[in-house]
């Protein structure tokens, strides 16, 4: 009874002898990210004045504006499109990969999980510059279609209609290596007697896969999809290198116009009022993050 | 603690005598260029063991960003090498040092007035133009006598014969899919700029009390619908205007597939170097219905006005700037020097790589883009956009440029410019 109540004392006088030696972190932590934000958030009442030359004070002007700008109506809508498919895409096709992947039949497994990896190795910027040559009007992916005899290839980085998921697609390739790869952790804890239990309980395959399977993985799932869409929607090299957010604003993203805004427009405080907008978005999914990593 | 007082005060010594160290930046890019501008850099080293010039890079697609986050963070190099224009914005946000103290009267007098209009602001002046070039029409010589057309001789073209030999020369095979398209002029040249300029069009205006607004006259309307038209209704030029790449530009032109194209005159280089013998090419000027004018693109050098070194780097712009190094970086990069005295050399008006024919159309040649701070953040964000549209068939040019006014006064709005 004594030690009870001892050791909440210990544990606080534990935590109070390591607070100095956490504390160069903590300063570390501020310095690289509470001051860049403090700076950022404060540049949202301010406004460059081309006449005049001079940031003057305007409040809450810029969202005023924010809220009246077309472009940042379509920027925030192709963000949630982005986000969704994107997410969706990734998950779908890498839990078909993982579950390939963690199959007892499949030779060669080593090899395959390697080969998963590669896209997750290279830079963005690597990844979009070879997909911008594949979507090309006259690069390899139309040679290929025409080839098939598809008689007018389309223009996949140029069409407004097409543009948009052209990025996914890209985006949705660079992603599946991570996700394939926390899904195929997840499945391998799994308890093979379970699933074969099920099995033998009359369970199709379907249904083994999203009454058993499912629930044993929900902790990793919830974890991938909820990073994943922090990534997707600050992810920003993709439709930069592919089309710029082009042609018009048929595939601008949030991040992408917050970028133009702030270094092309001279208009940091109107860019700084889109970063908040995407922060506020983004604190949702690391609220649900936090209360997933703390289960 | 004696002993560290020595050190320090050793250090500080040290420090304020010794050499300054300048940082260059350049976006120059081309082999032969970037070999000139090391051996100008080298030779100012060698006599100048005090001034020590540091050659810096950046591409540029991204010199625009790299530069004003230097300035915003305050560790932009000492010099830097830029389009004229953004001398000129950059030098009214002041980030850029007025050049009027150090620059003599010989090298005012030089450079035609108008490259020095491109860089000022008023009478402050914020840069050194260095370097012009003419925006020219490159044709497929053996295409155009395959198909009987008598060029000028001259080589300037009106609008309309533009327009006739490219839908002539524009062709389809059975399918009527295109084989060889008559004409291609990537949008990021905004050729238009040169039509509404030799048309004598007005798109951004500025009142009296210094605002801008967006005002698109009939002259401006006419110039941009011939372009586009081009693409939608003569169907003679391809929709790959929005995203064509360099090197398949120069290929096509090599191999047929594109019988014209529009380009600054520095791409001689990359057409005599990949088509040498294969090809038989020409170049030709647009001439206006009502003036003769052609793009510029001039380039600038510009100090940063944070510089420790203000006066080493106006040493070093002014050696970078003589006659014989504009010459030198000039003929290495394909284009022409601002300087009258350097522009002389018999180089320049060879016939060698038609270096003649470029020269010719000089005087042309001015910045056709309107001076208005901003034009190019303006330029992308509201107007821009919108003319894709138009390309890609979605919106018809009426509509465009009346959603370009719009969202184009809007942005100037934002930007305090009404």
């Amino acid at each position: 009874m004594q030690a009870d109540r001892a050791a909440p004392r210990q544990r606080l006088e534990q935590e109070r002898r390591a607070l100095p030696f956490l504390l160069p972190a903590l300063g570390v932590l501020c310095l690289v990210s509470l001051y860049p934000l403090i700076q950022g958030v404060s540049r949202v009442f301010y406004a460059y004045r081309a006449l005049s030359q001079q940031n003057v004070f305007v409040g809450l002007e810029n969202f005023r504006l924010l809220f009246q700008d077309p472009t940042f109506a379509r920027a925030f809508l192709n963000s949630l499109v982005w986000v969704a498919t994107s997410v969706g895409g990734m998950f779908f096709l890498s839990y078909i990969l993982a579950t390939m992947l963690n199959s007892r039949f499949l030779r060669f497994r080593r090899i395959f999980r390697t080969l998963t990896l590669i896209p997750w190795a290279l830079p963005g910027v690597v990844v979009s510059l070879t997909w911008r040559y594949i979507f090309l009007v006259n690069g390899p992916l139309n040679t290929v279609l025409a080839a098939l005899g598809v008689a007018n290839p389309p223009s996949w980085i140029t069409d407004p209609q097409l543009a948009l998921w052209t990025c996914i697609a890209a985006n949705t390739w660079m992603g599946i290596p991570f996700v394939t790869i926390m899904l195929l952790a997840g499945l391998q804890s799994i308890d093979r007697q379970i699933v074969e239990a099920a099995a033998m309980d009359g369970a199709s395959y379907l249904q083994a896969q999203w009454h058993v399977i499912m629930p044993s993985i929900k902790q990793v799932v919830l974890i991938v999809l909820t990073l994943q869409t922090i990534w997707t929607f600050n992810s920003f090299d993709i439709v930069f290198v592919l089309t710029k957010g082009g042609p018009g604003s048929a595939s601008i993203t949030l991040p992408l116009y917050a970028y133009q805004n702030a270094f092309m427009y001279y208009q940091a405080g109107y860019g700084a009022a889109i970063g908040v907008i995407i922060l506020l978005v983004l604190v949702f999914a690391v609220v649900l993050y936090i209360r997933e990593v703390l289960q | 603690m004696r002993s560290a007082f020595v050190v320090l005060g050793l250090m500080a010594i040290c420090l304020t005598s010794s050499a300054a160290d300048l940082q260059f930046l350049t976006p120059a890019w081309q082999g032969d260029t970037v070999k000139e501008i090391r051996a100008i850099v080298g030779e100012w080293n060698g006599a100048h063991p005090d001034i020590q010039v540091e050659i810096l890079s950046q591409a540029w697609e991204n010199i625009d960003d790299f530069m004003l986050t230097s300035f915003q963070g305050g560790q932009a190099p000492d010099l830097f090498h830029q389009d004229s224009v953004m001398c000129y914005e950059y030098g009214l946000m002041g980030f850029v040092e007025p050049l009027n103290d150090y620059l003599e009267d010989e090298i005012l007098s030089d450079i035609p007035d108008k490259f020095w209009s491109g860089v000022s602001n008023g009478d402050t002046i914020y840069g050194v133009p260095f370097l012009q070039e003419t925006l020219v029409i490159y044709y497929n010589k053996t295409m155009f006598t395959d198909a009987g057309i008598q060029l000028p001789e001259d080589g300037m073209i009106t609008w309309e014969q533009l327009r006739e030999y490219a839908i002539q020369l524009t062709v389809r095979d059975t399918a009527d899919t295109v084989t060889t398209w008559g004409l291609l002029s990537p949008l990021e040249q905004r050729f238009w700029w040169v039509l509404i300029e030799q048309n004598e069009g007005q798109v951004l205006r500025q009142y009296e009390n210094g605002t801008w607004h967006v005002e698109i006259d009939d002259a401006a309307r006419e110039a941009i619908g011939f372009y586009t038209d081009l693409i939608v209704a003569d169907k003679v030029m391809s929709e790959e205007v929005l995203s064509y790449d360099f090197m398949s530009l120069i290929q096509g032109f090599k191999t047929g597939k594109y019988a014209m194209f529009s380009y600054g005159c520095w791409v001689r280089s990359w057409i005599a170097r990949l088509a040498r013998g294969a090809l038989d090419w020409g170049m030709l000027q647009v001439k206006g219905p009502e003036e003769d004018v052609t793009e510029a693109d001039p380039q600038s050098i510009g100090i940063y006005s944070g510089s420790p070194h203000k006066d080493e780097a106006a040493q070093f712009l002014e050696f970078f700037t003589n006659t014989e190094n504009q010459a030198r970086l000039a003929y290495a990069d394909w284009l022409f020097p601002t300087r009258q005295t350097a522009l002389d050399r018999p180089e320049f008006q060879s016939e060698e790589d038609q270096w003649n024919v470029a020269y010719q159309w000089l005087p042309y040649a001015r910045d056709v883009k309107p001076h208005m701070f901003g034009f190019f953040a303006w330029e992308w964000q509201s107007f821009i956009p919108q003319i894709e549209l138009v390309i890609l068939g979605k919106q018809d040019l009426e509509s465009a440029l009346e959603s370009a006014t719009v969202q184009g006064n809007q942005f100037l709005r934002r930007m305090g410019l009404q």
